[in-house]
């Protein structure tokens, strides 16, 4: 069965490059532009395999959706995909239950490989 | 970290400090405005206690009174001209000088932050492009890979309709020769069932002369005997006799010489059916051999066909594979648009803090205002704040460290904690 990503990002370009790099190596995309809007998604029932979001974001940053999707999906696992590198707020998303952290730019085939290392069964 | 010698001088001049200095300073006249505070509370203490010590009996007026006195003493201290000086707000000159010794460095990192989009697009549309050729240098190989594979399947197919007709012609010889072989042997054995009967009917005629040679021999001997009876007078029938024994004897051999005649014509007629039977099969043989080398070539065309599909196949496969990549990988780097946006939406920011800054100094230089709130300095920590990602800390302290540079030298400028990376770009918890 194919596997779902499920992907929170500002940037329009950023969702439009990570969706088609991920449909073409095989998976499911949904998007949202802000935290604030992905968590409405998941309360209303979505249940992707894996997370991919932002942290700069307006209405709701990622280190809040972080926490609050770790409230609903206890045992998905999100990466957060991020300009941001400083080591304060990786520890900050690592304890609110962040799987990984990713540094901006990522290239296309780092970014299927640790998706395909995260998402079980991928 | 270590910490630059600089000339104590120049700490008091601030057109010449730099940020580390103006920092350094900064702190300092925060704590001298606070111990100077501190001091006169402790002076009016002090007073309060001694007032309590000396008239224990009658404190409301002697507390009033030492009191005033500690005040007094507390503000006499808080005069002197450094601590009047620290407490005085920046005179207009101080603050003007202060910023424009700063603006310089405030757009140099401006200036470097466009540095860093600049160089970050162009090395992101560089490698763009670098994999869009290589999707084109290998859509080329695959394209010319299958121009070389329908050029090849068109060969082949040239060759096995030719070899195709080679046996059509081939099997159309053997069913030709098929049938003219029927029909001679049809015709054969009618010939050698002519030849059977005919032979048939000597049979006979051979056995009558030998029964005749038998019968003639038997009268030459009664001749004899009779001859021999008579005497003299059978001296004739003696000389017939001999003669006919003689007739005898050649017809015997006669008799003979027709049975091998006959024995000789039908080892003759065997011969014949041998060779021609011979002729037939080596004919069918060099035809069958012909249309089986035909199969063969054929066959081995077909052989060379499938592993050449399967090369082909998997070039293919691997070409895709390859190009599949590059196009992922092409869009990963089209995450610097979204890397440039955040750069150029600080940039922006920053300009407008700066112009806001600005216009606060002109009203400041008319007269019609109070100071900024803040100094350029404050704003510039404020740009540190909101910084999203390495690359803007790298360019602001670069600038800074340079600008640090031309005060202490390249040599001594210290190494600036802003422009170290904070973890790996890739990290799973």
């Amino acid at each position: 069965m194919m596997k779902s990503v499920f992907l929170v990002d500002d940037s329009s370009t950023m969702l439009m490059s990570l969706k088609s790099t991920l449909e073409i190596s095989g998976f499911k995309v949904d998007t949202a532009t802000d935290g604030e809007q992905a968590l409405g998604k998941l309360k209303s029932g979505l249940k992707p395999d894996l997370i991919i979001t932002d942290i700069n974001m307006p209405r709701m940053d990622g280190i809040t959706l972080i926490q609050e999707a770790r409230k609903i999906l206890r045992f998905t696992p999100i990466l957060a995909l991020t300009t941001e590198s400083q080591q304060t707020k990786r520890d900050e998303a690592k304890k609110l239950g962040a799987t990984g952290w990713l540094v901006k730019p990522v290239a296309g085939t780092d970014l299927v490989r640790i998706v395909k290392q995260v998402v079980p069964g991928a | 970290m270590n910490n630059p010698q600089v000339n104590p001088g120049e700490l008091s001049n601030p057109a010449t400090m730099t940020a580390e200095e103006a920092r350094r300073f900064q702190r300092v006249r925060t704590w001298v405005k606070w111990g100077s505070r501190a001091l006169v509370l402790a002076a009016c203490a002090a007073a309060l206690g001694v007032m309590h010590v000396l008239w224990p009996t009658d404190a409301d007026l002697r507390t009033a009174v030492i009191a005033l006195v500690g005040v007094f003493i507390g503000l006499m201290a808080a005069d002197f001209r450094v601590v009047r000086k620290m407490l005085a707000p920046d005179s207009v000159p101080d603050v003007i000088t202060n910023d424009l010794a700063r603006l310089e460095t405030c757009f140099a990192i401006l200036q470097k932050q466009v540095t860093v989009t600049i160089k970050t697009s162009e090395h992101a549309v560089m490698e763009m492009v670098e994999r869009l050729n290589r999707v084109h240098r290998r859509s080329t190989e695959l394209h010319d890979q299958i121009v070389a594979a329908v050029g090849r399947s068109q060969s082949l197919s040239q060759s096995s309709l030719h070899e195709a007709g080679r046996n059509g012609e081939t099997i159309e010889a053997l069913t030709a020769h098929q049938e003219a072989f029927v029909t001679a042997r049809r015709q054969n054995q009618e010939r050698i069932r002519s030849v059977v009967e005919q032979v048939r009917h000597l049979t006979p005629l051979a056995s009558l002369i030998a029964d005749i040679s038998r019968q003639t021999n038997l009268l030459s001997i009664n001749a004899s005997i009779e001859a021999a009876r008579a005497g003299t007078e059978g001296a004739g029938f003696k000389v017939v006799a001999a003669e006919v024994r003689r007739l005898s004897a050649q017809t015997a051999e006669a008799a003979r010489q027709i049975t091998e005649g006959i024995q000789s014509v039908a080892e003759a007629i065997d011969g014949e059916l041998m060779a021609a039977s011979q002729l037939d099969a080596d004919g069918a043989a060099n035809q069958l051999g012909e249309l089986a080398i035909h199969v063969g070539q054929i066959s081995q065309s077909l052989a060379d066909v499938v592993p050449y599909l399967v090369r082909l196949s998997q070039d293919m496969n691997d070409g895709m594979q390859s190009v599949t990549t590059d196009i992922i990988d092409a869009m990963g780097h089209m995450q610097f648009q979204d890397i440039n946006r955040q750069l150029l939406e600080q940039v922006e920011s920053a300009l407008g803090s700066l112009a806001e800054h600005s216009a606060a100094l002109y009203a400041l230089l008319g007269g019609k205002a109070p100071p900024p709130p803040q100094a350029l300095e404050d704003l510039m920590q404020r740009w540190v704040a909101g910084y999203v990602m390495h690359e803007q800390r790298a360019a602001h302290a670069e600038i800074e460290k340079k600008t640090l540079g031309k005060v202490v030298g390249e040599a001594n400028a210290p190494k600036l904690e802003l422009s170290e990376p904070e973890g790996p770009k890739i990290e799973l918890f």
